[in-house]
Order: C-alpha cells, then sequence, then structure tokens
C-alpha cells in the first residue's frame, strides 16, 4: 500500500508542528535537531536497515514514520511485516500525550512547494522512497531541447541521486552505471510539451534519431530509469518517448502529428515510394528498439500515412491489427474498431486534424493498445503508477538539471536573435553586418575590419549551437570564404592607401 | 553454453611496462579538497563516495573518500587504456577462441562506403599474422545509399576478394538502397533492434525532380539484384520488391523458410503492389532474410554460434574511420578551399592561391574515393585535376611575372 504524499522539503515559516522539528530560523533548527537526536524512534527492517524518525502513525498492518534524513524529513510507511523490531523513543510518548497526532499536523497541503528542496548525494534516503526528477522538453524540439544539454542533463541527474558508480571492466575500461540497488526508486521524468517545427512533418523524426541515442544510452548503458510524460510529442518529438519501454500520458496528452507521408512528393511515384519506405524503417525502429516490437510498426504506419488502414480488436487483453479494410477481408466491422481508414473517397476525414485519416495517440488509446503504462495528470498520480509500493519525493525546478536546460532554451533564444537569416527577422549580427559600411563611410579599413568580426562572432555561435544550426559545417565554411574575401579587400585597401 | 567474449587477455611483452605498476599505468585521479591527488583504480562509487586501490611500492591500500572531501575526479576512460596498452602488449588468443573483426560501413555509398577503402581494410586483416588474424570478418552497416556506380565495385570486393578470406558477416543498422545492394552480398546478416534494409529503387535527380531509373538502366540494375541475391542465397523476389513496385507475398515451406511468388499467390503479404520494401528488424528475421537481432557485439557472437571469441584487428576499422573522416572533410571544405583559391586568384596572390589547391590535395591524397567522386561542388579530384589546375596557375603566375618585368 503507499502511503500519502511525502515532500522531501523544509514547512513553510508558521506552520504549526507539535513535534517542533520545523523551524524557520537555521539556528532554531540546530537546536531542533539536538532534540531529533533525542527522542527518535529507530525501526529495524528484516533487511537489516536501521530507520530512524518519528512514528506518526501505527496500525496493525504498517508503520508511518517521519523520517529524518540530514535536514530533510519524509514520511515512510513500512509493512510490519518487513520489521524486525521497534525501539520507541520519547518524542512518540510526548506525541501520544499530547493526544495529537503527528499525521495530522503534517499536513502536506501546507507546505510551500517553492520550499522544496532536494540537495543531493549528500542526502540518505530511505531505500524504499522513489525519487523524481522531473524535467519537461518545451519549445521546438531540437532547438530549444537537444543532445548537449540533455547530455548535461543527465550528468546533473547522476549528481542529484548520487547513484552512479564505476565499473572497471575486464578489459580496463570504465563504465559508469546507476547502482542496481536504487535504479528503481531514482527516476528521471521527461515530461514531453514540444514539437518539432511544423513545417519538417515526419522528417522531424532524423532530429530525433539525433537526440535519442542520449536518453538510449543512460537506459541501456548505464541503466537509469528514464520514463516519459506526455502531455504533446509533437512531429519528430513523436518519436522520442518510444525509446523507454515506461510512457506514461496526460489526460489530455497527444502524441502525433506526423501523418503527412502520403504527400511526400519529389516527382516520381516510386521514388517518393521509396523515400516512404526508408523513413518507416527508421520509424519503426525507434519502436522495436523500445521494446514495442508487436504494437509500434502498426501504430507508426497508420500514425505516419493517411491511406493506411489500422483497425484493432482484443483477444485475451491484447490488441490484434489488421491494416486492411476489414470489409475487404470479409471480417464486417463488428470485431473491429477503426482506429485509421484509408482517407479515401467516403473515408476522407474532412478536416486533416481530426478524424480518423492519421493515427493521433491520445491517452485512451495508448493506454488500450499498451503503449502508455498509465494515465496521470499530476505527479501524485504518477508516482502511484511509478512505484506503488514506494513513497515518493521529487524535484521539477531549480536543481543543475532544470538550469541546464533552461540555460540552454535562452541561449539558443539569444543565439536567434543574433544570427537568424529570415528576411523578415534578420539576426542582429547580420543587420550589424550590413549596414557597418553605412557607419564607416569614410573609413573603409575599419568598416572591414568589423565586418571580419562580426562574421566571426556569427560564426562563434553556429559552433557553439551546432547541433541546431550547422551540423554539415556548410555555413561556417561559407563564413569563412566570407572573412578570407574580407581580409583580401584589407589587404588591397592597405595597398591603395586606405581608399575604397 | 555461455558465449564469452574473451577481453583482453594481455600479456606484457614490453620491459618498459613491466617496470611500471599497474596503478601507475592505468591510473584514476581522485583530487581532494586539501589539495592532495589520489592516483590508483577507483573500484567503486555509491553516493558519491568513492573507494580507490591506491598502490605505493608493493603494498596496495583501499580508501574510502567521502563526497565532501572531493574536489575532482579523473577517470582513464575505454579508449585511452586501450591506446597506453595495445602498442606494448601482445593479445593471448585461448586456443578454441575464434577471432573476431569489425569493420563498420557508414554514410554514402560511393565516397564514403567504398569498394577501395574496404579492400584496404580487408587485406591488412588479410595480412595479421596468423595468431591473430581474424576468421570472422563483420561488417557493420549503417548508410542511407549513395552511388550505383559503387555497388558493383562493392559486390565484387565482397564476393570474389573478403568472402574467401574470411566468413563474412553483415550487421545492419540501417542499409537503404545502395547499402541493401551491399549487405545482401553476405549469406550472414544479422540485425540491430532498429535496423532496416530495403527501399533499393534506382533513380536520378533530374531538372523536373526526381526520376526512377527505367528502360535498359533499370533491366541491369534489376539484373544486379538478382546476381548480389544469389550471392547471398536469398530469394531474388525479396530484392525486386525494395527495387521496383510489384506485390511480393510468400507461404511458408513447411521447414522454416518461405516461398516467394511476385503476386497475390502467396499466404502472406509482404510488401502490396504499390509499395517498396523496406524491411525492419522483426520483418527481415520473420523472413529469413536475418538471422536475429543483436545490438551488442556479445549478442551478435552468441547468435553467430561463438561459444568463446576475442576482438581482433581493430586497426582495420580505425582505418575505415580515418578515411571516412578525411572524406567529410574533403565534402565539408572542397568548396570553402576552392573558394579561397579563387579569392586569392583575383587578388592576383597566386602563392597564395596554391596554398589552397594544395591544402585540397592533401585531403584528397587521404581520401582517394574523391577522386570518383568529387568533393562538395568539385568535380572529381584526380591527378589529372589537380595538373590541369596546378598548371593554370603556373601560367598566371607567369603572365604576372612578365607583366612585372615588363
Amino acid at each position: 500500500m503507499r502511503t500519502n504524499v511525502v515532500w522531501a522539503g523544509v514547512l513553510a515559516a508558521g506552520v504549526a508542528f507539535s513535534g517542533g522539528f520545523f523551524s524557520p530560523t537555521p539556528l532554531a533548527h540546530a537546536d531542533d535537531s539536538k532534540q531529533v537526536e533525542s527522542s527518535q524512534d529507530t525501526v529495524i527492517l528484516r533487511s537489516g536497515r536501521i530507520v530512524s524518525g518519528q512514528i506518526l502513525e501505527e496500525t496493525d498492518t504498517e508503520v508511518t514514520m517521519l523520517v529524518v534524513m540530514g535536514s530533510l524529513k519524509a514520511r515512510t510507511t513500512y509493512a510490519k511485516k518487513d520489521i524486525l523490531e521497534i525501539e520507541r523513543g520519547s518524542a512518540s510518548d510526548a506525541m501520544a500525550k499530547d493526544g495529537e497526532t503527528m499525521a495530522e499536523a503534517f499536513d502536506p497541503a501546507a507546505l510551500n512547494k517553492k520550499d522544496v528542496e532536494w540537495q543531493g548525494p549528500g542526502d540518505s534516503y530511505d531505500p524504499g522512497t522513489l525519487r523524481l526528477l522531473i524535467v519537461e522538453l518545451e519549445e521546438t524540439f531540437g532547438v530549444q531541447s537537444s543532445e548537449s544539454p540533455l547530455e548535461e542533463m543527465f550528468e546533473e541527474a547522476d549528481k542529484l541521486f548520487g547513484d552512479v558508480q564505476s565499473m572497471r571492466r575486464p578489459d580496463g575500461t570504465v563504465k559508469r552505471v546507476v547502482d542496481p540497488l536504487t535504479a528503481e526508486q531514482n527516476v528521471v521524468v521527461i515530461k514531453m510539451n514540444t514539437q518539432t517545427n511544423p513545417q519538417q512533418g515526419f522528417d522531424g523524426m532524423w532530429r530525433a534519431e539525433t537526440i535519442a541515442p542520449v536518453v538510449e544510452h543512460e537506459i541501456v548503458e548505464k541503466g537509469r530509469r528514464v520514463v516519459f510524460w506526455i502531455e504533446n510529442a509533437g512531429g519528430g518529438a513523436s518519436f522520442l518517448p518510444w525509446v523507454s519501454d515506461e510512457i506514461y500520458f496526460m489526460r489530455d496528452g497527444i502524441m502525433g502529428g506526423i501523418g503527412s507521408l502520403q504527400d511526400f512528393d519529389i516527382g516520381d511515384e516510386m521514388v517518393n515510394e521509396k523515400q516512404i519506405s526508408l523513413r518507416l524503417g527508421h520509424a519503426e525502429g525507434f519502436a522495436i528498439k523500445g521494446g514495442y516490437g508487436k504494437i509500434g510498426p502498426p501504430i507508426i504506419r497508420a500514425m505516419a500515412r493517411a491511406d493506411n488502414w489500422l483497425c484493432v480488436r482484443f483477444e485475451g487483453g491484447e490488441p490484434m491489427f489488421l491494416e486492411a479494410d476489414p470489409k475487404v477481408r470479409n471480417e464486417g466491422y463488428s470485431d473491429w474498431v477503426v482506429l485509421t481508414d484509408n482517407g479515401e473517397g467516403e473515408n476522407e476525414d474532412e478536416f486533416s486534424f481530426k478524424g480518423n485519416d492519421v493515427l493521433n495517440i491520445n491517452a485512451d488509446w495508448a493506454s488500450k493498445l499498451g503503449l502508455s503504462d498509465g494515465t496521470a495528470d499530476d505527479v501524485d498520480e504518477l508516482a502511484d503508477l511509478l512505484g506503488e509500493p514506494f513513497d515518493y519525493v521529487y524535484v521539477e525546478e531549480d536543481t543543475g538539471a532544470h538550469k541546464v536546460l533552461e540555460r540552454w532554451a535562452e541561449s539558443i533564444e539569444t543565439a536567434i536573435d543574433m544570427i537568424s537569416q529570415n528576411p523578415n527577422t534578420p539576426g542582429k549580427l547580420w543587420v550589424e553586418y550590413r549596414s557597418v559600411p553605412n557607419d564607416f563611410p569614410d573609413d573603409p579599413r575599419r568598416a572591414i575590419g568589423v565586418q571580419i568580426r562580426t562574421l566571426k562572432q556569427i560564426r562563434s555561435v553556429l559552433s557553439r549551437f551546432e547541433e541546431v544550426f550547422d551540423s554539415s559545417g556548410a555555413q561556417r565554411a561559407q563564413l569563412d570564404v566570407m572573412i578570407e574575401q574580407h581580409k583580401v579587400e584589407l589587404q588591397q585597401l592597405s595597398r591603395r592607401g586606405g581608399r575604397r | 553454453m555461455a558465449t564469452n567474449r574473451i577481453l583482453a587477455a594481455f600479456a606484457i611483452a614490453a620491459s618498459s611496462v613491466l617496470a611500471m605498476s599497474p596503478a601507475q599505468a592505468l591510473a584514476d585521479k581522485v583530487t581532494l579538497n586539501d589539495g592532495r591527488v589520489l592516483e590508483g583504480e577507483i573500484t567503486r562509487e555509491v553516493r558519491g563516495m568513492v573507494w580507490i586501490e591506491v598502490t605505493q611500492g608493493t603494498i596496495t591500500t583501499e580508501m574510502t573518500i567521502a563526497p565532501d572531501q572531493i574536489k575532482s575526479i579523473e577517470y582513464i576512460e575505454g579508449d585511452k587504456v586501450e591506446e597506453e596498452i595495445e602498442p606494448e602488449t601482445e593479445l593471448v588468443i585461448p586456443p578454441g577462441a575464434t577471432k573476431v573483426a569489425f569493420i563498420t560501413l557508414e554514410e554514402m555509398v560511393g565516397p564514403y562506403l567504398n569498394a577501395d577503402a574496404l579492400m584496404r581494410s580487408a587485406e591488412y586483416l588479410d595480412e595479421l599474422p596468423t595468431e591473430i588474424r581474424p576468421d570472422v570478418l563483420v561488417l557493420r552497416v549503417n548508410s542511407g545509399g549513395g552511388a550505383l556506380l559503387e555497388v558493383e565495385p562493392l559486390m565484387d570486393t565482397i564476393q570474389d576478394e573478403i568472402k574467401p578470406m574470411f566468413r563474412t558477416v553483415g550487421w545492419i543498422e540501417s542499409a537503404i538502397s545502395a547499402a541493401s545492394l551491399t549487405i545482401f552480398n553476405c549469406e550472414e546478416i544479422y540485425m540491430t533492434k532498429e535496423g532496416n534494409v530495403g527501399g533499393t529503387v534506382a533513380y536520378s535527380m533530374q531538372s523536373g525532380g526526381a526520376k526512377a531509373m527505367d528502360g535498359e538502366g533499370l533491366e541491369f540494375v534489376l539484373e544486379m539484384g538478382e546476381q548480389i541475391s544469389a550471392n547471398g542465397g536469398y530469394d531474388p523476389l525479396i530484392m525486386r520488391a525494395m527495387q521496383i513496385f510489384t506485390t511480393l507475398t510468400a507461404t511458408p515451406d513447411g521447414n522454416g523458410g518461405w516461398i516467394f511468388f511476385e503476386g497475390d499467390e502467396g499466404e502472406v503479404m509482404v510488401s502490396p503492389e504499390d509499395r517498396i520494401l523496406t524491411f525492419n528488424a522483426i520483418d527481415s528475421e520473420r523472413f529469413n532474410v536475418s538471422l536475429g537481432t543483436a545490438d551488442t557485439k556479445d549478442e551478435l557472437a552468441k547468435l553467430m554460434g561463438l561459444t568463446e571469441w576475442v576482438e581482433v584487428g581493430q586497426k582495420a576499422d580505425e582505418m575505415m574511420v580515418e578515411f571516412r573522416e578525411s572524406v567529410k572533410e574533403g565534402q565539408a571544405r572542397g568548396g570553402e578551399l576552392w573558394s579561397k583559391m579563387n579569392i586569392y586568384i583575383e587578388a592576383g596572390q597566386i602563392n597564395k592561391a596554391k596554398r589552397f589547391l594544395r591544402e585540397l590535395k592533401s585531403i584528397a591524397r587521404r581520401a582517394p574515393s574523391l577522386a570518383k567522386y568529387g568533393a562538395g561542388p568539385l568535380p572529381p579530384l584526380t591527378d589529372d585535376f589537380f595538373r590541369n589546375v596546378e598548371q593554370q596557375l603556373d601560367d598566371m603566375a607567369r603572365q604576372q611575372r612578365r607583366g612585372r618585368g615588363g
């Protein structure tokens, strides 16, 4: 049985608490800690682990404790069958005398969320405590979220959890792996509220292919438990969650927006089909690699092109798929649910974003088809799904992991402001580059010097964010040519005594 | 029986290495807040705590360091360790262990996935001393296709040169179009979980867009597909369904295999008439193109039936990787170097212009495939091409000298 919400944090100032553990002032806190030392209860578990704290509630089957871990407290419930012995301290006696249960005083709703603080490796948590690091991917997938910040985010997650060990392989190489004892409890939750640029359509998948290995490495190589929580995963972003075998949806969650492959047209029908076919080969690979071999490929095909039928019926609770019109197969519609039709003739949807020409997966169908492991709108519900017997603590802001993602997103925005080549909203550096000759009409040498400097700045921004702006290096090669051209102009000006 | 990869059973051969303690040779470094640096082997890390074995003379002590004492940790990473060991040591192969080499074939068929480059790596492996010469060569493919022109040389290289040398295995992450034709020469194919193979329609880009090959050209590539399928022992109808619109169906043969049909006769639809076939890992295994699915070398070895194996000849793949990097440099910088050369020609600075041409020539030497396929916007970088450009630059320089002299 799961206990109620547990917060790893300090109480908001002014919250009444009969045990007197919490105080808004550090000095008082230090004093209180001493009080804790002298009054704590001890539970000795059959596993050999000894847990100290304050017993809040006790029933025939369970003991609920406020466990003290450094400067943090967490409410934790143990099954009595797991307990070898309980040693009661003075606080419990005092509590009993007061006639007020600690549980009543320890009201999670009274906690100020902003005060929630997870201090990282120094903290010691009960092994049964589920620890969730919740990060959100927002805005444009592949731009505001990208492989570099994700890598750094996972490094920060390692520090936060403090659960990574170095393992030396027999060949002497070092591998960093998550401590298997805590691998289930320490979870990175990637909340998806993002999509690739809609202009990319299905081909946003190529961006997902460069980002996915970062997550795959964490799951496969390092053994990190990474789960996806879908609010909106659109375009190329809809492929990323498939790399994890744990996906959860919010009730309004949606995954899709890639149903445009049938419109692929580079001038020849057979070449179009080749291009579609190879793309589907890659896309289906995401699903198979993530462990969705049975359901993934037909679902992805139905998500990707409007002319694909996908019907489903359930046998023994398992989805069985038919990628054809049941009527043509003389099976009739009675047994089958048509998820997508072929979108042709009378089957064509009036609005492409509604109807059933392509499959955009919602929470209900994600769950029925076995893609999603459950539906949760808040952390409490999610924690329920992630670890039934556990208490949990979580952080969803202000850690190094969050800051890495935020910094990247902010820097990218700044970079776009600086180097955009959109004619309607040109970047500041390009505006500056073009205006320089007018700024220094009487000093062409200086003007060229400033132009070279500006081009180098643009180049530097491209290098910093090459995975987003210039993965092939083509733009930088072009800038190098422009810089060289200006250098020659400078030399020629020098020869002419500075005159144009 | 469990498959065991024999990992680095190294015998220290060189006396210079014998003189070093293992801790010195392979030291992780933990720098403490008080400035001390502990060098040794980190054996464990839990919640920021670090256990490190430190060797002083003949005594090895395990020390436990609390997180708040640690300023930084420097690990000896895998590649670095191997780099330090390999030149000084000798690989010991236990009797009976199968020696396996891996060569990666990646990026565009033609400039990168190239028959000559593959042959150079294979020859290196073939010339290794018998005790470390591979029994098996695994070609790990990750390519979206490329130049049809290279398919025949690749077919000849694999079929006539490499297969007689080694048991040759294809391991597919992605083998699209020309890459699928390349790997179908192997009788043994395995896939990674994300693997895909197919999409083999030959086409060219013309002014009005893409144009699938037709007429005699198409007949030629279909015949080549049949030949390659025969080389690998696959039903030619599978490759055909990857190359053109055709209905492919199949019926189990009762012995774990399939009988394929071009038309509706088969029990199972493999590829409908209006689609081009690309197999994923599951379907390729189902229809016996792939013999199994493996994401790691150990998993692959198990599928290949190797009970004990050791990886050899890593240099062959290093050669291939270096080659690809040079091609990439040429593709990325070819146009840039050419433009810079022209800037200095325009400016009348011929010697500087020659500098960029020399740089381009140096890249072309390291990436011989550029002589066939060009670099970026440039034509094939052949000896003739360079001779011709050099000649022109020399002429310009002469004219300049004459002009100055006159």
